[in-house]
C-alpha cells in the first residue's frame, strides 16, 4: 500500500497541496489535510466549485463542509460509501479509495500543456491576436465619435483600436540627415550642418509627414545603400550650363538667318525677337553710314514698297555677310592668340630655369669679387698681415683644441647617460610589449571565458528544461516498472496458490480413496469376524473390540475435522479483529465524543446568548 | 532589428551612445524630445532647438536626433519587445547599460502612442461611426387617396474618407429592405464572432 500512498501524495502535491516531507502514508493525514486535498482535487476537476480548503473552528461548519465534499463525490459518480465521516474521521482504507477515485478524475497535465503550447507558430499567434482584438472590439460598447480623438479608442489594458477618424495619406519628403556631402568640401559641409541644417523634424512641411519620410529614408537606405543619386558637382554644373548656352546661341543664329529669309513682319518666335534685340545695336551705325543711301530712299519715295523692301533685304544681307566675315576674322585672331599663349606658356618654365641659372652664376661671381678685393686691400703691407693671419690661425687652432677637449669632457658623461637611457628604454619597451601581450592574452581569455559561460548557461537552462520534462517520465517509468513487478509477483503467487490447490485436491482424493478402502476392509472384516463370532467366544470379543475401535476411530476423525474448522474460524475472527482495529474506532469514537461535547457547548452558549437577547428584549 | 535599419541610422545610433559626443544630460533631452516629436506632442522641442543650434557639435546632434527618430519608428512598426530592443542596443551599437534602460523604458511608455501615429498614416475604408434614421409615412398620393406605405430614411455617418469627413452614406428604403439589411448585418456580426472564437473553442 506504500506505493499507492506515494502516488497519491505525489499527485496531490502536483495540484498544489501543501504536504510536508515527513508524511509518507495516508495514515499520517490529519483531517485538515484530508479536507484540503479533497477540495483541491474537486476544484481541479470542476473549476469554480468553491469548496473551502481549510477547516473552520466551528463544528457545525466542519460537518457542513464534510457533507458538501461527500455530496460532490457522489455527484461525480463515486459508488462507495461516503459521508462527512470519511473526511472528518477518516479511516485509511475508505480515504484511500475516495482519493484514488478523485485523482483518477483529475484532468491530465499533458492535455493542459498541449492547449497552452499550441499557438507557437507565427500564423497561429497572428490568428489568436486577430481573434482577441475582434473579441475586444465586439465586447466594447458603442461610443459617439466625438469622444475619440482621431478615431482612436483606448482600451483598459493600454491597447487601442482605430475606428474611423482622420488619417493622413502616406506622403514622404526627402530629408537631409547630414551624412552625405553634396559636391562641396567637407569643411564647408560640416559648417553648414553645424550652423544651418534644420532638424529632420523641422524639414518636413507638415508634422504628419515626418513618420512616412523617416520610413522612406530608412527603407531606401536598406534597399539601395550606395545608389543614392550624387548631386552634380559645381564644375560639372558650370560645364553643362555653358554647353546649354552654346547650343541655345547656335539655334538662335540659325533661326535668325532663317527668319531673315522669310518676311520681317513675322517676328513671332522668341529667338527671332532675341535676334532683333541683339542685332539692332549693330545695325544702327550701319544704317547711318551711307547717308546717300538715305537720301536715295527719300528721293525714291514714290518707288514701290516692294523695291524698297528688296533693297532693305539686300542691305541687311550685305551687313550680315560683313559681320560674318568680321566674326570669322575675330575668331581666327582669337585662335591665333590662344595658340600663342600656349606656346608662350610652354616656353615659360624653360625661361625661368635659365633665369635661375644666370642668377646663381651672378652670385658666385659676386662672392669671388669680394674675396679678391679683400686680398687686394691686404697686399700693401703683406708681412705684418701675414703675421697677423698666422697669429689668428694659431689662436683658432688653440681654441679648436680646447673646444675639442671640452667637447670630450662633456661628451663622455652624456654618452654614458645616453647609453643608460637607451638600455632603460629598451628594457621598458620590452616590458611594455610583454605586458601588452599579457593583456591581450588575458582579454582573449576573458572573452573566451564569457563565451564559455554563456554556453554553459545555455546548456544549464536547456538541461534544466529537459530535467523538468524528464523527471515526470522517470517517476512514471519507475511506477510502471513497479507495477510490472507487482503483476509478476501476483502471477507467481497465483501459480503457487494453484499448486497448493492441486495438492489439497490430491490429498482430498487420497483421503476419499483411503476412507473407501477403510470402509470396504471394515465391512469385509466385520463380515468375516461376525461369521466366526457365532461359533467362537474369542471371535465374539474380537468383533466387539472391532466395533469399538471403529467407532472410536470415526470419533477421532470427527474431532480432527472439528479442530480444523475451529482453527479456521479463529483465524477469520483474528482477521476481523485486525480490520476493526485498522478502522481505529476507539480513537474516532473519542474524537467524535469530543466533537459532540464541543457542539453541546456551542449549542449551550448559543442558547445562553439567545436567552440573554430575549431577556434584553 | 539590425537588418531593418540602414547604415546611416546605425552610425547615428553609435554616435548617440557615445558618451564623449553626447553627454548624459543631452541624451535625456534628446530622448524626451524625440519621443514627443514622434507622438506629436510638441511641448518641449523648442527647448531642445536652442540647445542644438548653439553647440559646436550641432551636426552630431542632428544626426543622433534623426537616428533616434528612425529607431523609434522602426521599433514600433515591428512591435519589438523591450528585451530584444535592449539586447540589440547593447550588442550591436554598444550602448552603455543605463542608456539602454532609459531608452527601453521611454519606448515602452510611448509605444502605444507611436503606434497611434503610425496608424494615422495611410488610408482605410470609411468607418461607420453613427447612424440616424427617420420614418416617413406616405399617406396619400396624387393617384390614390389611401396609399399607406412607409419609407425609412437612413443616414450612416462615416469617418475616415480621405477628402472630407462629410461624406455620409444616405439612402431611403422600404421596411422589408431594411429588414434585409439588418439580417445581412447580423450575418456579418455572426461571422465576426466565429472568427473571434476560432482560437478559443
Amino acid at each position: 500500500m506504500d506505493e499507492v500512498d506515494r502516488i497519491i501524495i505525489r499527485s496531490l502535491k502536483e495540484i498544489g497541496c501543501d504536504i510536508e516531507e515527513e508524511i509518507e502514508s495516508l495514515k499520517q493525514f490529519s483531517p485538515e489535510l484530508v479536507v484540503e486535498a479533497a477540495s483541491k482535487c474537486i476544484e481541479a476537476i470542476q473549476p469554480g466549485s468553491r469548496i473551502p480548503t481549510s477547516l473552520p473552528p466551528s463544528m457545525s461548519l466542519r460537518f457542513r463542509i464534510g457533507a458538501t465534499i461527500a455530496q460532490t463525490c457522489t455527484d461525480m459518480g463515486y459508488t462507495g460509501e461516503v459521508g462527512y465521516q470519511t473526511f472528518l474521521y477518516s479511516n485509511e482504507a475508505d480515504l484511500r479509495r475516495v482519493l484514488m477515485f478523485l485523482i483518477e478524475r483529475l484532468p491530465k497535465d499533458g492535455q493542459a500543456d498541449k492547449i497552452v503550447q499550441e499557438p507557437s507558430s507565427r500564423a497561429a499567434r497572428l490568428r489568436n491576436e486577430i481573434s482577441a482584438t475582434i473579441t475586444k472590439q465586439l465586447s466594447s460598447p458603442w461610443v459617439p465619435s466625438f469622444c475619440r480623438t482621431d478615431g482612436i479608442r483606448w482600451h483598459d489594458d493600454g491597447s487601442f483600436t482605430k475606428e474611423g477618424g482622420r488619417c493622413n495619406p502616406y506622403v514622404s519628403e526627402p530629408l537631409q540627415t547630414g551624412n552625405t556631402s553634396h559636391g562641396c568640401t567637407p569643411q564647408e559641409w560640416r559648417e553648414y550642418c553645424v550652423q544651418y541644417l534644420p532638424l529632420v523634424s523641422d524639414q518636413v512641411s507638415a508634422a504628419n509627414r515626418l513618420v512616412p519620410s523617416l520610413i522612406t529614408l530608412n527603407s531606401r537606405g536598406i534597399l539601395a545603400p550606395r545608389q543614392q543619386l550624387a548631386a552634380p558637382k559645381a564644375e560639372e554644373l558650370r560645364k553643362t550650363r555653358s554647353d546649354l548656352l552654346k547650343s541655345e546661341f547656335d539655334k538662335l543664329v540659325s533661326s535668325a538667318a532663317q527668319q531673315k529669309l522669310h518676311s520681317r513682319s513675322k517676328l513671332s518666335s522668341r529667338f527671332a525677337l532675341n535676334e532683333r534685340l541683339q542685332f539692332s545695336s549693330e545695325k544702327s551705325p550701319e544704317k547711318k553710314k551711307p547717308p546717300a543711301a538715305e537720301s536715295v530712299v527719300e528721293e525714291a519715295a514714290s518707288e514701290s514698297a516692294e523695291e524698297r523692301q528688296k533693297r532693305q533685304e539686300e542691305e541687311e544681307e550685305l551687313a550680315v555677310e560683313k559681320l560674318k566675315s568680321e566674326n570669322d576674322d575675330l575668331r581666327e585672331r582669337l585662335e591665333q592668340l590662344q595658340l600663342d599663349i600656349k606656346t608662350m606658356s610652354a616656353k615659360l618654365p624653360k625661361v625661368l630655369d635659365e633665369r635661375d641659372l644666370a642668377e646663381r652664376a651672378l652670385k658666385e661671381a659676386e662672392a669671388q669679387q669680394t674675396v679678391r678685393r679683400k686680398v687686394l686691400d691686404l697686399l700693401p703691407n703683406a708681412d705684418t698681415n701675414i703675421e697677423k693671419l698666422h697669429a689668428m690661425i694659431e689662436a683658432t687652432t688653440k681654441k679648436l683644441v680646447s673646444l675639442a677637449s671640452q667637447w670630450e669632457e662633456h661628451r663622455a658623461p652624456l654618452l654614458l647617460k645616453y647609453r643608460e637611457a637607451r638600455k632603460l628604454n629598451s628594457s621598458k619597451a620590452s616590458e611594455s610589449a610583454r605586458q601588452v601581450e599579457a593583456l591581450r592574452i588575458t582579454r582573449d581569455k576573458v572573452s573566451e571565458l564569457t563565451e564559455e559561460l554563456r554556453n554553459k548557461e545555455e546548456l544549464y537552462k536547456h538541461l534544466q528544461a529537459e530535467y523538468a520534462k524528464v523527471s515526470k517520465d522517470i517517476s512514471r517509468s519507475a511506477y510502471t516498472r513497479r507495477i510490472m513487478e507487482i503483476i509478476g509477483n501476483i502471477s507467481k503467487q497465483k501459480d503457487e496458490i494453484e499448486k497448493i490447490l492441486k495438492d489439497t485436491k490430491e490429498l482430498h482424493k487420497e483421503i476419499n480413496t483411503l476412507a473407501g478402502r477403510l470402509d470396504r476392509s471394515f465391512t469385509v472384516a466385520d463380515e468375516v469376524i461376525f461369521r466366526d463370532a457365532k461359533r467362537d467366544e474369542v471371535s465374539r470379543r474380537a468383533y466387539k473390540l472391532l466395533a469399538t475401535l471403529h467407532s472410536d476411530c470415526s470419533e477421532l476423525v470427527k474431532m480432527v475435522e472439528e479442530t480444523g474448522a475451529n482453527v479456521r474460524e479463529s483465524r477469520d475472527l483474528e482477521d476481523q479483529i485486525e480490520t476493526e482495529r485498522a478502522k481505529s474506532v476507539g480513537g474516532n469514537l473519542e474524537r467524535i465524543s469530543a466533537d459532540l461535547h464541543q457542539m453541546k457547548q456551542e449549542t449551550a452558549s448559543l442558547a445562553a446568548q439567545l436567552k440573554t437577547k430575549s431577556g434584553d428584549v | 532589428m539590425e537588418t531593418r535599419l540602414c547604415a546611416d541610422v546605425l552610425s547615428g545610433l553609435k554616435r548617440l551612445g557615445n558618451s564623449t559626443l553626447v553627454n548624459e544630460d543631452l541624451f535625456s533631452k534628446l530622448l524626451v524630445c524625440g519621443v514627443n516629436t514622434i507622438t506629436q506632442s510638441n511641448s518641449q522641442s523648442l527647448n531642445f532647438l536652442s540647445l542644438a543650434t548653439g553647440s559646436s557639435k550641432g551636426d552630431v546632434m542632428k544626426e543622433a536626433h534623426f537616428s533616434l527618430l528612425a529607431l523609434l519608428v522602426e521599433a514600433a512598426r515591428m512591435d519589438v519587445s523591450s528585451d530584444s530592443l535592449q539586447s540589440f542596443l547593447e550588442s550591436k551599437v554598444n550602448w552603455p547599460a543605463n542608456r539602454c534602460k532609459k531608452l527601453t523604458t521611454a519606448f515602452n511608455e510611448a509605444l502605444p502612442h507611436i503606434q497611434v501615429s503610425l496608424a494615422n498614416v495611410g488610408f482605410h475604408p470609411p468607418h461607420v461611426v453613427d447612424v440616424k434614421w427617420s420614418l416617413l409615412h406616405n399617406i396619400k398620393s396624387s393617384s390614390s387617396e389611401h396609399a399607406a406605405n412607409t419609407i425609412v430614411a437612413v443616414n450612416f455617418k462615416t469617418e475616415g474618407m480621405t477628402n472630407s469627413s462629410e461624406d455620409d452614406v444616405q439612402f431611403m428604403c422600404t421596411l422589408p429592405e431594411l429588414q434585409d439589411l439588418v439580417s445581412k448585418l447580423k450575418e456579418a456580426l455572426r461571422q465576426m464572432e466565429r472568427v473571434a472564437q476560432m482560437s478559443h473553442p
